[in-house]
């Protein structure tokens, strides 16, 4: 595979990225939300993989291949396993209105772009454009995580924040060393079980969304 | 000598796993002891053999040096003292039916995997493993923070992990940004380019730019993990809902840990771009930290959210510190992580005692503890004391070397105001303890028997207290010394 | 080969376009029953519906002016304009430099679908009914969302190819200077959002209802008959088929490249193809989901409106 190739390709999964992010930030329901970071894993492993190719890094393929497994089935699988045990509606509840989050988001690409304008040096040409989408992806993956008081959408957004960081470190630097990256995964596996359990707990012992509890104060 | 790197964190993790299938309550304090004092054994052996030898290195993972052998030592200090503590209080907590035996070895297990990944959070080289180290600290004291199971808890613990695992993944975004720039500057080539020991070196060699904004991102990640603001809003809530130990670990061990991440990414920052952009920021979210908890600290009803609150303002005060910069800037700033854990653990332990005795966590409601139970009474007033800053304790002291290097260093206004806040804090402190321990107690409470192993554990703390109040001992001043050039990039 | 000129060029592709156009809502249909496991109506069956109402009488309200029976030819004749402006099959080169024959902008083109959904929107108003100023209100406020976005995504595709024009749009692409990147997988993403919007669909609207809460574009039509509602219908078909063609245009444009009838049958069949696959993806829209409630339009509009956003933000920096 070319650079040039893997460059273009790369360019693309990062537009499918981007459409994914958009779609994370106006869901207004639990399973689309899911299945949309489902989808946008797979395209981090897709990107992945392609730059793995193209660098014949065998580091890469194993990294995309973790992702696959782990971010695109074995989490989003967990996500249902914990959605069908609370009784709760399954809509997501914002603070902000869907409407201002996604003006956000298009400040938070410009802002994007303008930083890793600041951080050219270290951007390989093989990789295009990932760099601004790396860092908007993170950025609105927070930007879930703060606007949402849904318990389970606020994981999705750390989930699509990890991706986020995972193309951004692609982009700088042919990804982080293999140990890093597998250690990061497990983190965020372990996380997403703590996560799960403490949103059943709270079923169990009280009918609303942990997210949404607010007592303390002051 | 290096694999001892290795083998430190291993020690409580299969203590831990040991543990979960243990039942019997004494024998689970029995390994909790001995978990504990076989940590504290080799760290002291590790700090000896560092402060002779120089830094120890592990397989391009870990690596120990005089910053290290601090932090270590905190933590395993603190470690052993609640696990002595522990003793009287899981006794008392599951006598009351607070606690089901059945989840007791849950809960041993998870604090010693929690002290285990503090280790490594401590000990790591690589600014990933440090990453997920400190990830790893999150997600078990998270279970922890949430054990009791009642709905303020579980708040907290959510509040807790969602805030500070986003805070942390703009820490691991600073980590990636800093990777690229060593790999950069090794021309392309990322081997260690993780590895603190060779970033450090190649420092002025990194574009600044990109460490400008990697350290940022840093510090903000890592500071949320620290608590401080304007990060901090998790802090009182998982600190005042954790069970009694749990805050002691959090407070005194786990928000140095961040501190230890900040600490790091500050010296890179401070070889890249110069002391002055790094300096001023830890500076001004120093000063922030102190004046933003001020009002909380004055204004608190519950007294473990007090704690926390003064748990964030005192992070703030090493951040001055350390922004502050100088060798004496920096000896005090380390110098108060360890006056800092210590006090606050006692006063920790005090609070539990008495919410235990006194059935409640408002401060309206304990009253007259000196009366009531007359060794924790003392500890509270001591330990009041010597949390607002008096002499002859050991906080004085790490306040007053601040203040010194701030006005040699030119800080004044800065100097002022952080002056200012620390005596209203004085004042507002003093009242509460006071109420507490003065007074005539409420008639529901009952004189009971104090367990000894609290007391114990209390005093063992005060004695440090005490003894770094008057004095700080050469072989720690050594320590001291060592680490501030360390972290100086000397 | 008679010589083209860019009149015959223009009126021969909206021919073409407005002849097509029944025959694209009716494959929708019959895609759309295929799925929802029915036989449903014929492919020719919108041929039918509109040779019936040119044939019936038409009634007026008491309360409409001569604007309310002026509105319906006014409709097509834009709809029609903007037939003409969009290239189907072939854009003729003019000189030998390669310079195409402009055949118009598509900021004109958008205007002239602007108009006719204004004049709809009047016409509808004009009749004093009750779901006729109930439609006119929510079209007009799902065109506030939607506009905007067409002429961004237009934009965007027109700093890349250096001028708004449609041919040369069009020959931008199909002589291989561009480079299908990012912003262009936006851009699409986005136009294909607005297609759902344009051309009266689920999730925005529902083309076979006449429910009273449920109607938009439905609603402005009612109050007509006859031949006036004939003409509505067409240019409501015109007006599908010219936006297909559209994302066509300004992203895969099948286009011949002389006058040879096998390059134009080559390049008609590459339209038709591709009209197919973006009516199975109408289609199937159609019958994978509900439509949104109207306070929802906005959340879902907007996701077209951050893509094509984020379109031009990446084609500009």
């Amino acid at each position: 595979m070319t650079p040039e190739l893997a460059a273009r390709l790369i360019d693309a999964i990062g537009a499918f990225l981007l459409f994914t992010m958009i779609h994370i930030l106006a869901a207004s329901q639990l399973y689309r939300a899911i299945y949309v970071v489902a989808a946008q894993s797979v395209f981090i492993a897709l990107a992945g993989a392609v730059l793995g190719a193209a660098t014949d890094n065998l580091d890469l393929w194993i990294i995309a291949i973790v992702t696959l497994l782990v971010k695109a089935i074995l989490l989003p699988w967990l996500l249902f396993g914990v959605v069908r045990r609370i009784r709760i509606h399954r809509e997501i509840v914002s603070v902000i209105p869907i409407t201002v989050t996604l003006a956000i988001a298009g400040v938070i690409v410009v802002v994007a772009f303008h930083l890793s304008s600041s951080l050219g040096s270290v951007t390989q040409a093989i990789t295009g454009n990932a760099l601004p989408v790396g860092i908007s992806l993170t950025l609105m993956g927070v930007l879930v995580m703060m606007s949402r008081r849904t318990a389970l959408v606020q994981m999705i957004g750390l989930f699509a924040s990890e991706n986020g960081i995972f193309f951004t470190a692609m982009a700088v630097s042919q990804g982080m060393p293999l140990i890093i990256e597998i250690g990061v995964i497990l983190d965020v596996i372990l996380g997403a079980l703590v996560m799960g359990v403490l949103v059943l707990r709270v079923r169990s012992s009280i009918d609303s969304d942990i997210a949404d509890l607010d007592r303390l104060r002051g | 000598m290096s694999s001892l790197l290795w083998i430190l964190p291993l020690v409580p993790t299969s203590f831990g796993l040991l543990m979960l299938g243990v039942r019997d309550r004494r024998w689970l304090n029995a390994l909790d002891l001995a978990s504990n004092a076989l940590v504290a054994t080799l760290v002291v052996a590790l700090a000896q053999h560092v402060m002779s030898a120089g830094p120890l290195r592990a397989a391009g993972v870990f690596a120990a040096d005089a910053v290290t052998i601090l932090f270590l030592a905190l933590v395993a200090f603190l470690g052993l003292t609640t696990a002595i503590y522990t003793v009287g209080w899981m006794r008392h907590k599951v006598a009351a039916g607070e606690i089901p035996e059945r989840r007791l070895p849950v809960y041993f297990a998870l604090i010693q995997i929690f002290i285990a990944t503090m280790l490594v959070t401590v000990v790591a080289d690589n600014l990933g493993v440090l990453w997920i180290a400190m990830e790893g600290t999150t997600i078990t004291s998270a279970l922890l923070v949430g054990f009791a199971r009642d709905r303020d808890g579980l708040e907290a613990a959510w509040k807790y992990i969602i805030v500070t695992t986003i805070g942390i993944s703009f820490g691991l975004f600073g980590t990636v940004l800093i990777y690229a720039a060593a790999a950069h500057a090794q021309g392309g080539v990322p081997e260690g380019a993780m590895n603190f020991t060779t970033i450090v070196a190649i420092a002025p060699t990194l574009d600044p730019g990109i460490v400008r904004i990697g350290f940022i991102f840093a510090l903000i990640g890592y500071g949320t993990k620290a608590g401080l603001a304007p990060v901090h809003m998790w802090l009182p809530d998982a600190h005042s809902q954790a069970p009694t130990p749990v805050s002691a670990l959090l407070s005194g061990a786990l928000i140095k840990c961040a501190l230890f991440g900040i600490i790091r990414f500050h010296t890179i920052a401070r070889g890249a771009c110069g002391p002055a952009f790094a300096g001023d920021l830890l500076l001004l979210f120093g000063l922030v930290s102190v004046v933003v908890a001020t009002p909380f600290i004055l204004t608190q009803q519950d007294v473990k959210r007090l704690l926390g609150y003064h748990s964030v303002e005192h992070v703030g005060i090493v951040a001055f510190g350390l922004g502050i910069g100088g060798p004496l800037g920096t000896y005090a700033a380390l110098l108060h992580v360890l006056n800092h854990g210590v006090t606050k653990a006692l006063v920790f332990f005090v609070a539990g005692d008495a919410i235990g005795r006194c059935g409640s966590r408002d401060m309206r409601r304990i009253r007259g503890l000196l009366r009531v139970a007359p060794f924790a009474g003392t500890f509270l007033m001591l330990g009041a004391f010597s949390l607002a800053g008096t002499p002859p304790f050991s906080i004085f002291i790490s306040e007053l070397l601040v203040i010194q290097a701030g006005l040699a260093g030119g800080h004044t206004l800065a100097v002022a105001l952080f002056l200012a806040m620390v005596v209203v804090i004085f004042a507002g402190l003093i009242h509460h303890a006071g109420k507490m321990a003065f007074g005539a107690p409420e008639p529901s409470v009952h004189a009971g028997e104090e367990p000894r192993s609290g007391l114990l554990a209390m005093s063992l703390l005060a004695a440090v207290m005490l003894a770094l109040g008057l004095t700080v001992p050469v072989p720690l001043h050594d320590v001291l010394v060592r680490a501030a050039e360390v972290t100086l990039g000397m | 080969m008679p010589e083209t000129t860019p009149w015959a060029l223009a009126l021969g592709q909206m021919a073409l376009l407005v002849a097509l156009g029944p025959l694209v809502t009716g494959l929708i249909q019959k895609l759309k029953a295929r799925l929802q496991c029915r036989s449903g109506a014929g492919l020719l069956q919108p041929y039918s519906d509109l040779a019936k109402l040119f044939r019936k009488g038409s009634v007026r309200a008491d309360t409409a002016t001569s604007l309310f029976g002026a509105v319906p030819v006014l409709v097509l004749a834009a709809t029609l304009s903007a037939a003409a402006l969009v290239p189907v099959v072939y854009v003729a080169p003019q000189g030998s430099d390669g310079a195409v024959v402009p055949l118009g902008d598509a900021i004109l083109l958008l205007g002239w679908l602007a108009l006719g959904r204004f004049l709809t929107a009047a016409g509808a108003l004009d009749a004093g009914g009750a779901f006729g100023g109930m439609g006119a209100s929510r079209e007009m406020t799902v065109a506030t969302l939607v506009e905007p976005v067409l002429i961004v995504v237009a934009f965007s595709v027109a700093v890349a190819a250096g001028t708004t024009d449609l041919a040369g749009i069009v020959a931008h692409h199909t002589q291989g200077r561009h480079i299908f990147g990012a912003p262009d997988l936006l851009a699409l993403f986005a136009m294909l959002v607005l297609l759902l919007a344009e051309t009266g669909r689920i999730p925005v609207d529902n083309p076979d209802t006449h429910l009273e809460l449920t109607m938009l574009h439905e609603g402005m039509l009612l109050e007509h008959s006859g031949p006036g509602l004939g003409c509505l219908v067409l240019a409501h078909h015109t007006k599908q088929i010219v936006v297909i063609a559209l994302v066509q245009a300004l992203f895969l444009p099948p286009m011949a490249s002389s006058l040879s009838p096998r390059a134009l049958a080559v390049a008609f069949l590459g339209f038709a193809g591709l009209t197919v696959v973006l009516a199975l993806f109408l289609a199937l829209i159609e019958a994978s989901y509900a439509k949104l409630r109207f306070f929802r339009l906005p959340q879902f509009l907007g996701i077209g409106f951050v893509s094509a956003f984020l379109a031009a933000a990446l084609r500009l920096l």
